[in-house]
């Protein structure tokens, strides 16, 4: 209304004007073709201002009227017998519509051009937001913002893990989801398929694979621009999508080499570690069961005694690798109960007083009760490890020394030997499973995983394993384990 | 009579073992290989006691368990895989008398059997009860360690008379729990460790080496068997 009235103003004024400004220039004799360029100025200013051809037209007749009637003899008359004014008047009606349409292919121009820089400056700053996303969801979250803002319709995007980011969606809607990712095309009402959605829904896919749909909702009809944008959108989002599918892919497959490769030295040195004792205990029983009338009962008794030896090492490698099984899972739930130090320890003395033969275990029990928050038997067995490896790697009537003290926020363990020491260079690399396998072929047996395990029992209770050698002789072994509040 | 013994266990060379060792030391074995098998042939023989392996291959040994026990007051000596101490503290709640760890040592096993197929009397309040330098009185309300008198809490006491009713056998923290406090909770839970610590300190001569109240870890605590 108010621009319809405003062009009739503009119309109006500039025809008043004109007219005034014929017989002001007629009256001071100014030439008849400078007052026909005061006509195609005023047409000019009429079809620019109005960007209407009926204002134009109108013009053009009203002038070459007004110039009839005021300006050609005979004067306050419409004459129309020169052919002049009907050539003058054609040639109003041609620059009329020249100008008109050029006003408004400048117009639609100069509409079209803000567009794209909207749309471009959007697109940047998407494709900026994209860069930046830090994660999968991210780069959903983000698109919906953004077409969100961009669009006047409410946008949703459904993830090929089915999350659905921005509002809801109805699961009426399941089936055209489904088939626009699959067949990859833009499903709206106009798919004889769907007749009865409101929505439309783009496909996110990219060559390689699917990673979602958009859905748009249908409070506004989509304009084909608004339809280019959303699948300029769609390709900055796949290529963002798919550089992050492509990076996890290559770690699921690194990882997965890696597992394979620290499964195949596992088994190596399991199998390493449970033949050893096994050869006894098979070697040994055969020979017992085919030569028991020759052999002296002394020597039988060995020989058993050797066998149970065997598998009580043997037994205690199963239990480790019980715990490292355990503790391998992921999200490895600990067990944690609040146990007297003094408990643990005495089942620690009763599980390795069979092996200590001529060694001896002193335990250091403190004056204050003590209690730790823990997994009571993966912390026994750090204890029995711990004491296992000074049993096997130190000569004979060793001393083995249990020692605890409460510290502020913090228990401090020690098992202390006084053997032979590890040499230096080798210190920093005995809590490596199966180190022992590499640095000597000819090793002892069993000893491969035991410091190991200690080393993942003690940080999974957020706790810390380290061992010196003490300057008057043998190793000392000291972990921490965390006070909690009581 | 030869006491009778009914094996519920699977694994034939663990079978063998068995009956080998049950037969050395008196006793008659009855193996069968699955939980039903075994409340059928508890329900026809009458063993004097059952060795359970909770892994069993028809039905779980729980429910052989459960079953048992809702009829009967048999002894049950429970066999069960290493690592799974909730399993035993479950067995041990749902009425079983004590539980052996794979792989087991013959002779505790054994040990275990004396135990559980020997029914300690009640001890009357008159009754005086001794184990190597320990003497508790239990009508004069009195502990002696060598002699020298041991101060102690109502609790403490409690406790050590409980263990003692049922030595030999392994005492859970539920039962002990419920039978001195009469409930249990996170807190009895706790007072009972520092209690049962205050209690091995003062009877102890070695806490991490002890003669009398010995820690099944993760489970409960057992009082030595004294004879």
């Amino acid at each position: 209304m108010i621009k319809k009235y405003r062009n009739f103003l503009i119309f109006f004024s500039v025809m008043i004007f004109s007219i005034g400004l014929e017989l002001a220039l007629d009256s001071l004799g100014v030439k008849d073709e400078n007052i026909y360029l005061v006509f195609v100025l005023a047409i000019l200013i009429i079809n620019i201002e109005t960007k209407s051809i009926w204002y134009g037209l109108a013009g053009s007749l009203v002038m070459v009227l007004s110039f009839n009637y005021f300006i050609t003899e005979p004067r306050q008359s419409f004459d129309v017998s020169d052919t002049n004014y009907y050539v003058s008047f054609i040639m109003f009606i041609v620059v009329t519509f020249m100008v008109n349409s050029l006003v408004l292919q400048l117009q639609r121009q100069i509409r079209k051009s803000q567009e794209n820089e909207k749309k471009i400056n959007y697109l940047y700053r998407f494709s900026n937001d994209f860069l930046h996303a830090q994660s999968r969801s991210d780069v959903y979250e983000k698109a919906v913002i953004s077409l969100d803002e961009y669009l006047a319709n409410d946008v949703s995007i459904v993830s090929d893990d089915g999350t659905t980011y921005g509002k809801a969606i109805s699961e009426s809607l399941d089936t055209a989801i489904e088939f626009a990712s699959r067949s990859n095309t833009v499903i709206n009402k106009a798919n004889p398929m769907f007749r009865n959605i409101e929505e439309t829904i783009f496909p996110i896919n990219s060559q390689l694979r699917s990673y979602g749909t958009i859905v748009i909702d249908g409070s506004h009809e989509l304009s084909e621009e608004d339809m280019e944008f959303v699948r300029n959108v769609i390709e900055e989002m796949t290529v963002v999508l798919e550089k992050n599918y492509i990076a996890k892919e290559q770690e699921r497959t690194r990882v997965q080499v890696e597992n394979e490769k620290f499964k195949t030295s596992l088994l190596r040195g399991l199998s390493h570690d449970i033949k050893t004792p096994l050869t006894m205990i098979q070697g040994g029983s055969n020979f017992l069961y085919e030569s028991f009338q020759q052999l002296e009962e002394e020597e039988k008794k060995g020989i058993i005694k050797d066998i149970y030896d065997e598998s009580c090492d043997l037994s205690e490698f199963v239990n480790n690798l019980l715990d490292m099984t355990r503790l391998d899972e992921e999200n490895v739930k600990l067990n944690k109960v609040k146990e007297a130090v003094d408990d643990i320890l005495f089942e620690v003395n009763e599980k390795v007083k069979k092996r200590l033969g001529n060694k001896k275990l002193i335990i250091h029990n403190s004056d204050e009760m003590v209690f730790v928050y823990a997994d009571v038997s993966l912390l026994t067995q750090v204890f029995v490890n711990l004491i296992d490896n000074a049993i096997k790697h130190t000569k004979n009537n060793t001393v083995i020394e249990v020692d605890y003290q409460k510290k502020e926020n913090e228990i401090l363990f020690k098992v202390k030997d006084n053997g032979g020491g590890i040499k230096p260079e080798k210190i920093e690399h005995i809590f490596e499973n199966f180190y022992s396998i590499t640095a000597n072929q000819d090793r002892k047996r069993n000893h491969g995983l035991g410091l190991g395990i200690c080393k993942t029992i003690i940080e999974a209770h957020e706790g810390k394993i380290w061992a010196y050698n003490n300057e008057e002789g043998g190793v000392t072994f000291e972990f921490t384990l965390p006070l909690t509040g009581e | 009579m030869d006491k009778t013994i009914l094996v519920v266990e699977d694994d034939p060379s663990i079978i063998r073992l068995l009956k080998v060792a049950l037969k050395t030391n008196g006793y008659n074995a009855l193996v069968v290989e699955k939980g039903v098998e075994g409340i059928a042939s508890f329900l026809s023989q009458k063993p004097d006691l059952i060795l359970l392996d909770l892994g069993l291959p028809d039905i779980d040994g729980m429910e052989v368990l459960q079953q048992v026990r809702a009829i009967s007051s048999v002894p049950i000596i429970i066999v069960s895989a290493r690592g799974r101490e909730n399993e035993k503290v479950e067995a041990l709640d749902n009425g079983a008398d004590d539980y052996v760890t794979k792989p087991f040592n013959i002779g505790e096993l054994m040990a275990r059997i004396r135990v559980a197929l020997r029914k300690h009397p009640q001890i009357k309040n008159e009754e005086v009860f001794v184990c190597k330098d320990l003497k508790v009185d239990f009508e004069k309300y009195q502990i002696t360690l060598n002699g020298e008198p041991v101060h102690f809490t109502p609790n403490e006491f409690k406790i050590l008379k409980l263990l003692i009713e049922h030595r030999g056998k392994v005492l859970t923290h539920k039962f002990i729990q419920e039978n001195v406090w009469g409930y249990q909770s996170e807190d009895v839970y706790q007072s009972l460790r520092v209690y049962m610590a205050a209690l091995r300190r003062k009877i102890e001569k070695d806490t991490s080496n002890p003669e009398y109240i010995i820690t099944e870890v993760g489970i409960g605590y057992r009082f030595v068997e004294g004879d």
